[in-house]
């Protein structure tokens, strides 16, 4: 069955539609990402014009972001407080990362610059993390481990405005999570995703929460960071069609919830080394396509995941 | 010399002249219809067939050619830095329709040389000649055939040989065809061309305008979206929460009551 997208001014069939955004659910209630960086090219590979795409991406992933965040709410994985804290880092960072692109951009191939950023930091994010989790499974059964205080650097706990985070279960001085936060968000403007990729893995290395707060937490600041962009789009370039995020999110916040029951099955570490299994992959992809010849020189103008 | 030119500018302002009196600007001796005039996208909208069909000088073979308005897009172009392909800069391509449809009655190679595929812009080839690739140290023959193949893989540009039914009558040919309008193709201003071909050149054409619409709500939503975009973006954001609160409601119920982590 076939339907009109008023504002992309296509047919499309909706299966096809609703199907991508389960996929594409799956993994954010799964893992706390937005999944932009996946839908966005496949809506385009669907014919739907690049700028529509990105857009109503966006509006999609907020109903994800907030049944996924609903999810992981009531089993208690969203630290609210923590949450706000990052979003507002996120939002910093976003902000000079813009102006860094702009003057990357004015220097000229920029682009090259930012997929070897990709590559690094997914590489060394992806490897990090599966090889530590793969060693704390072997390690499983054996000795026990609890994420928490115990790993934190002396030198963050002598900063000042020291803030307990309960349901996170970790204790950092404001400043800690806002400047990770404005890191995160400066490479994901760089980037041009939403930086669930890089924030998951922070939180959980960094601030040592546990992986389903993460998760849950970082659900939580997607769906302000996702909102603000959607209303933006709307009113500024007129290019989020309705009716192609109403399908999506469909697809998408069934995906959400089974991503959340499945993801709350597996145990952390599980999750951990799929997450980064999927980041390495995605590096793996970003590196070959330096190196291999392209199947065609000319490719839409990205513009921008989540 | 001097006689030849005078002889081909009579010609031209007699072909003038003979344009203007058709409507259209159709020849005396073509003509063409095509079914549905408007295409109306409605809210499951799934293409469209259209049929053409229309009359040509007898023993002439037909070359039907579907246009967009002319688009202008701008890609990534890529190039290669020593061993690595990265974004060598924007390129911007113009003078292209955006829809390039077109169906023959035989081997189009057959029906027209090649001087008269790239004046009427019949081809793939003619597409690439006359495309305009900006900035100029970026035009390459390969850039063109790249965006050529990409409108190919869209379905926005296709030729079909063989569509079209010519059939021998005592007033000349009658001919008839057939299609699928393009499911991506957007709502615009087509033009549907017909050429009579005879002895590699265009004996005689005839075009009559294709319009495709949005029309009911697809139209209502494409208007709140461009007149009155904050309610259209509060709506959006309203929409999109409701859907994931709700579909997480439900899903709670469905699902049971689940332990806290």
């Amino acid at each position: 069955m076939a339907v009109l997208l008023p504002i992309a001014g296509i047919s499309i069939n909706i299966s096809l539609v609703m199907g991508a955004g389960a996929l594409v659910g799956f993994m954010s209630g799964m893992f706390g990402v937005g999944g932009g960086f996946l839908l966005t090219p496949i809506l385009i590979m669907m014919g739907i014009p690049p700028t529509v795409a990105a857009a109503s991406d966006s509006c999609q992933i907020v109903a994800a972001s907030s049944s996924g965040a609903a999810a992981h709410f009531r089993l208690g994985n969203v630290d609210v407080k923590l949450g706000l804290i990052l979003l507002l880092g996120g939002l910093t960072g976003g902000a000079v990362g813009v102006r860094i692109i702009k003057a990357l951009r004015a220097l000229g191939n920029a682009d090259f610059l930012i997929t070897v950023t990709y590559v690094v930091v997914l590489g060394s994010v992806g490897s990090y993390m599966f090889f530590e989790s793969l060693s704390a499974l072997r390690r499983r059964g054996t000795v026990p481990r609890k994420s928490g205080k115990a790993g934190k650097p002396g030198l963050l706990a002598r900063l000042p405005f020291q803030m307990d985070f309960p349901t996170a279960g970790v204790r950092h001085s404001v400043f800690v999570p806002f400047a990770l936060c404005t890191l995160v968000g400066i490479l994901a403007a760089i980037m041009g995703v939403g930086g669930g990729f890089i924030m998951v893995p922070m939180m959980v290395y960094l601030l040592r929460m546990p992986m389903h707060v993460a998760v849950g937490t970082d659900l939580f600041q997607i769906f302000f960071t996702c909102a603000g962009v959607t209303f933006m789009q709307a009113t500024t370039n007129h290019t989020v069609d309705l009716v192609l995020a109403i399908l999506l999110m469909v697809g998408s916040t069934i995906g959400a919830q089974v991503g959340t029951r499945v993801g709350k099955r597996l145990h952390g570490d599980q999750l951990k080394i799929l997450l980064a299994s999927i980041v390495l992959l995605v590096m793996v992809k970003m590196a070959w396509s330096l190196v291999a010849m392209p199947a065609t020189l000319l490719s839409y103008a990205k513009s921008g995941g989540h | 010399m001097k006689s030849r030119s005078t002889l081909q500018v009579a010609s031209l302002v007699l072909w003038a002249g003979v344009l203007a009196a058709q409507p259209g600007g159709a020849p005396p001796d073509a003509s063409v219809a095509v079914r549905p005039e408007v295409i109306r996208m409605g809210a499951f909208y799934a293409g469209a067939a259209v049929e053409v069909e229309g009359r040509v000088p007898a023993g002439c073979g037909v070359v039907v050619a579907v246009k967009g308005p002319a688009t202008e897009e701008t890609f990534n172009k890529k190039g290669r830095f020593g061993p690595i392909w990265a974004n060598a800069g924007k390129v911007r391509i113009s003078g292209v329709p955006s829809l390039h449809l077109a169906f023959a009655s035989g081997s189009l190679d057959g029906l027209l040389g090649r001087e008269e595929r790239d004046r009427y812009q019949l081809d793939r080839k003619a597409i690439e000649a006359q495309m305009v690739v900006e900035p100029a140290s970026l035009d390459h023959p390969q850039v063109r055939e790249n965006y050529a193949k990409l409108k190919s893989d869209q379905g926005v540009l296709r030729l079909e040989e063989g569509a079209v039914r010519v059939e021998e009558g005592p007033e000349g040919g009658r001919f008839r065809l057939s299609f699928r309008w393009p499911k991506v193709a957007p709502p615009a201003d087509y033009t549907v061309e017909v050429y009579a071909c005879r002895g590699g050149r265009v004996a005689a054409r005839a075009e009559t305008p294709l319009r495709v619409v949005k029309v009911g709500f697809p139209e209502k939503m494409a208007s709140l979206a461009r007149d009155r975009a904050v309610l259209y973006g509060i709506l959006c954001v309203l929409v999109a929460t409701l859907a994931g609160l709700g579909i997480d409601f439900v899903a709670s119920k469905l699902g049971g009551k689940v332990s806290a982590h």
